[in-house]
């Protein structure tokens, strides 16, 4: 009932002609920047900080918070339409929306990412409505053991990503987590496969792998041939163009699967939404009744990995707003543009401020109600640039690849990768090894190696902590039965044909 | 047998021997628990151990039907496009990223696409000229320039 | 009367030539946007602290030109030393540095260059750091924790940053000064540093004020010492490690100003003037009181001598501390 009361102060806060305008500008801002590669919201939303001292602070983290959560929504539209990573989240989508764009469904994979990323957007805010101390004072309770167990779980997802071989699925993880593994490393100072370079003191980037190996890859593997003049087939009339009635039914199970993995994972601080999208991900095709039809262009594996990194950005608000403590790299500038207009955020900010937060959390809603209304119009838009003819598409994606990644850091170096990447893909897609469980590797090995040496020195250098821990216990069992799952289903399979084959 | 397979496992092997070579050279084991070259070893010794029935089975699929010819040709066509895109990266510093565009576009337009030079140009410009509008002058995303100033 | 004036004529034309010439040649000004070089990602500690200064500029109408920021994140500062180091001469071009510039250099081989490689300008702030407990802990002081470290060698935790950051580099002088033993445990954030100690899994942690100040304001934390010479205001009750018996040298955290190598002295004049009037000015007062920063103004000879004895002195720590030191 407070939360009841809680709220209609925060609409009365949200709903003023100024926050309803700083709150549009916010979410178109965080779309635009979501649909560029390589351009993300810790960078923009630095560069407004100034601007935002002007402003009444609630107005200001409304449009901030805007951009969080509106470049979720358009990072989906270049790695469904051109296979390039439109934000390092948005990798996974590329894994089945592009392969949904080629075979001309490009419209309902656009459309079902918009309406994905409303509904899981939504549960995540009502969940940062509701239950945000209580799930902030759990994700307290992880430590490096349970962090460890998370990121193992996320790396048995590589089963479901492998495709048909299952040994290129996991020589493709090595490379990736070996990938990982380069750099500075942080016990111990000491440089690893760094080539005696400055460049590579802090790794590789990964939109730098990703836009490389999606992206350059797919134009060089189209490079191939001399085709015709049109990319793919564009469908016309608009009932072609948005998610049938059948997809929205299809993808029922995914909605909730992106809410709720998403959010929890974007709880916990040092878990990026990548992981919460690869696990969403993988969670969906583990429960689907078609697996073996991911990675080919199937909705469910679009609208999985948008929900989940949406409720994501709900869910690394918890730990700020709670706890003040930021979980990201967007929720550490937020905290600081926080500080900065003279809130201490902490445990107090609720209590404090209300009309700060409550404001926020209504605001939330109406700004996915605005991303919703924005994108779905712009789908049929956004689907036309498939028209265009292939010779100026690839150009254009490979100039999209260079400035994406140029933005990044601006490194030539960082190019030169890209290049390297691209060749990379395109061996690899020849040679018929799957690159998601490469990107899975490299997202994970970092934190996965990080988090064990860390449980290691916490239990001095026993191993038995992580299995003694109940939280990550429980996690590994999970991993364990995923890992089993496809072979107790092969057994299943040849007990099936056994018993088939006696009947005869 | 699959000749791309082996060729895979070898490479994949050979990188798996330079992995332990370099991790030997870092800490195995530190104060609690594993060094830096702990996880390297391990990955080194993974990619070894799999590149192996990588082979078995490469070496015991019969090969698929004989695309030989046409495909070296195709290949060959993709690793020139990669080329140009090289090519492309190299005149970064130099050109800036607005003309290197415009060379890699009308290199891929005219020399792998064998369209008309017309095409060629007009999307060249008008690629270039989009990028620019967008990323240099209304985001002021900072791209490698050249002399003259763009 | 016409001697006179073409007298008076050129009498100004020649004062006006004057001073126009020593002028230009003793007085630099900005003609474009000024390159701002730090070594974190947008919304890193640098990054913030280079854009609050570059709107301070503005706002006290100290600088006519913009300052923009350049991120160069990597390698532990490396990365931007080498950018600031590779524009030579560049007079539009300068850097925000903080003490792991001086300290990376030392452990790195692949960092190239020293911070004694650019050209120092000032140095601007101190940023003192508190040791931290939880609220419901045992331990009221540093003798307290440091006893039961004693006790139950290698158990207790601190959170904290690379095993060459300061924090793990007092602990380390702490270690040897009491002959007490607890365990390092390093966390790249800062938020994951916090949600570990609050969630009971560490028991100690370095950390700056302003971040203190809050979670005790909540109850959740308590501060059981000051790694610095003085008492902080924000914790007048908090005695420092000198005053607790503990006399191990303070390393504090500074930020301050650089220039690419060879530029000429009238830029660092220029810049010298420029910071000069910024520390007095009552933005930036506002500016320290809020983010708990001490003004640590320094330039010329005596930042010179900061700077190397900070060097001297950190290179011993770390090899006192086992850390391997290449330069």
């Amino acid at each position: 009932m407070e939360a009841l009361n809680n709220l209609l102060l925060g609409f009365s806060v949200a709903l003023t002609p100024g926050n309803l305008f700083w709150c549009f500008i916010g979410v178109f801002l965080g779309t635009v920047i979501g649909v560029l590669p390589g351009l993300g919201p810790p960078a923009t939303i630095a560069m407004l900080l100034p601007l935002t001292l002007k402003m009444d602070p609630t107005t200001a983290i409304i449009m901030l918070a805007g951009i969080y959560y509106g470049a979720k929504y358009g990072g989906s539209t270049t790695s469904i339409l051109l296979n390039v990573p439109g934000e390092s989240a948005s990798v996974v989508t590329c894994l089945d929306g592009y392969q949904m764009a080629r075979k001309g469904r490009a419209g309902p994979a656009l459309g079902i990412a918009a309406i994905s990323s409303f509904i899981a957007g939504t549960i995540g805010v009502v969940a940062l409505m509701l239950i945000s101390p209580p799930v902030a004072r759990f994700a307290l309770r992880f430590a490096p053991p349970e962090h460890f167990a998370l990121m193992a779980l996320g790396l048995t997802m590589v089963v479901y990503l492998a495709g048909k071989s299952m040994i290129k699925g996991l020589l493709s993880t090595l490379v990736g987590l070996w990938l990982a593994t380069m750099g500075i490393d942080l016990f111990t100072a000491e440089a690893r496969f760094t080539f005696g370079r400055t460049e590579m003191l802090d790794g590789i980037d990964f939109i730098v792998v990703s836009i490389g190996i999606f992206a350059v890859a797919e134009v060089l593997v189209n490079m191939e041939s001399q085709g015709g003049t049109e990319l793919f087939k564009v469908p016309k009339g608009l009932r072609n163009l948005l998610p049938t009635l059948q997809d929205l039914k299809d993808c029922r199970f995914a909605f909730l699967n992106g809410s709720i993995v998403g959010f929890f994972i974007g709880v916990l601080p040092g878990a990026g939404s990548t992981v919460s999208s690869f696990i969403s991900y993988g969670i969906e095709k583990a429960f689907s009744r078609h697996p073996e039809k991911f990675g080919t262009g199937v909705i469910e594996g679009v609208a999985a990995p948008e929900g989940a990194n949406n409720a994501d950005t709900s869910g690394s608000l918890v730990p700020l707003l709670t706890l003040g403590i930021p979980g990201s790299n967007t929720t550490a500038i937020l905290l600081a543009a926080l500080i900065l207009w003279g809130f201490r955020p902490g445990p107090l900010l609720i209590q404090e401020n209300p009309q700060l937060f409550w404001g926020l959390v209504a605001s939330m809603y109406i700004g996915n109600v605005m991303l919703l209304i924005l994108n779905l119009p712009l789908v049929p838009l956004f689907a036309q640039i498939l028209r265009l003819p292939y010779y100026a598409l690839y150009p254009a994606i490979l100039g999209i690849s260079i400035v994406g990644v140029y933005t990044v850091s601006n490194s030539i170096f960082d190019v030169w990768m890209l290049g390297f990447f691209g060749l990379l893909g395109y061996v690899m897609r020849k040679l018929e090894f799957p690159p998601a469980p490469l990107i899975l590797g490299m997202v994970l090995g970092d934190g996965m190696e990080r988090a064990l040496r860390q449980s290691l020195m916490m239990s001095q250098g026993q191993l038995s902590i992580l299995f003694t821990r109940p939280i990550s216990a429980v996690l590994l069992s999970l991993g364990l039965i995923i890992l089993l799952m496809p072979l107790v289903s092969k057994v299943r399979t040849w007990r099936m044909k056994a018993i088939g084959q006696e009947a005869l | 047998m699959e000749k791309g397979d082996v060729v895979a496992a070898t490479v994949l092997a050979g990188l798996g021997i330079f992995i332990i070579r370099q991790s030997i050279q870092l800490n195995y084991m530190s104060e609690y628990g594993p060094g830096p070259g702990f996880l390297p070893l391990w990955l080194g010794v993974g990619l070894i151990a799999l590149s192996l029935p990588l082979v078995y089975f490469a070496i015991r699929t019969p090969r698929k039907s004989d695309l030989e010819k046409a495909s070296w040709r195709s290949r060959g066509r993709a690793l020139a496009a990669w080329l140009g895109f090289m090519v492309a990266i190299v005149l970064l510093k130099s050109l800036g990223f607005i003309l290197s565009f415009t060379l890699l576009t009308l290199f891929l337009v005219l020399a792998m696409d064998r369209r008309s030079p017309l095409t060629a140009v007009s999307v060249a410009v008008g690629g270039a000229l989009g990028f620019y509008l967008i990323f240099a002058l209304s985001l002021g995303v900072s791209l490698p320039v050249s002399p003259w100033g763009f | 009367m016409k001697l006179k004036t073409t007298l008076l004529a050129v009498g100004t034309v020649l004062l006006w030539w004057v001073s126009v010439i020593t002028g230009s040649a003793a007085e630099f000004q900005p003609t474009k946007p000024i390159e701002v070089v730090v070594h974190t990602a947008a919304g890193g500690g640098s990054d913030l602290f280079a854009r609050a200064i570059a709107d301070m500029m503005q706002k006290e109408n100290i600088m006519a030109q913009r300052m923009q920021v350049q991120n160069k994140s990597g390698g532990s500062g490396a990365t931007a030393m080498a950018y600031l180091a590779e524009k030579k001469g560049e007079t539009h071009t300068i850097g925000f540095y903080t003490s792991v510039w001086i300290a990376t250099p030392l452990t790195m081989a692949e960092a190239k260059f020293m911070l004694q490689d650019l050209t120092l300008i000032a140095r601007l702030v101190l940023e003192p750091s508190v040791a931290a407990v939880k609220a419901d802990s045992p331990y009221k002081n540093m003798k307290d924790f440091i006893e039961a470290a004693k006790k139950n060698p290698g158990q207790l935790k601190q959170s904290g940053g690379s095993i060459t950051s300061s924090d793990n580099l007092a602990r380390l002088l702490i270690q040897k000064a009491t002959g007490a033993q607890w365990t390092f445990i390093s966390f790249p954030s800062g938020g994951e540093r916090l949600s570990n100690l609050l969630g009971g899994h560490t028991q100690i942690m370095l950390m700056q004020p302003a971040e203190a100040g809050e979670q005790i304001k909540a109850g959740n934390m308590r501060v059981i010492g000051a790694i610095t010479d003085h008492r902080l205001p924000l914790f007048p009750d908090v005695p420092t490690l000198k005053e607790q018996g503990l006399d191990i040298p303070i390393l504090p955290q500074a930020r301050g100003a650089v220039a690419p190598p060879g530029v000429s002295r009238e830029i660092v004049e220029y810049w010298e003037g420029a910071f000069g009037r910024l520390v007095k000015t009552a933005s930036w007062k506002k500016y320290l009181a809020e983010n708990h920063l001490e003004d640590g103004f320094l330039k010329g000879r005596e930042l010179k001598e900061f700077t190397d004895q900070y060097t001297n002195r950190k290179r011993v720590i770390l090899q006192e501390a086992g850390a391997k030191v290449v330069r």
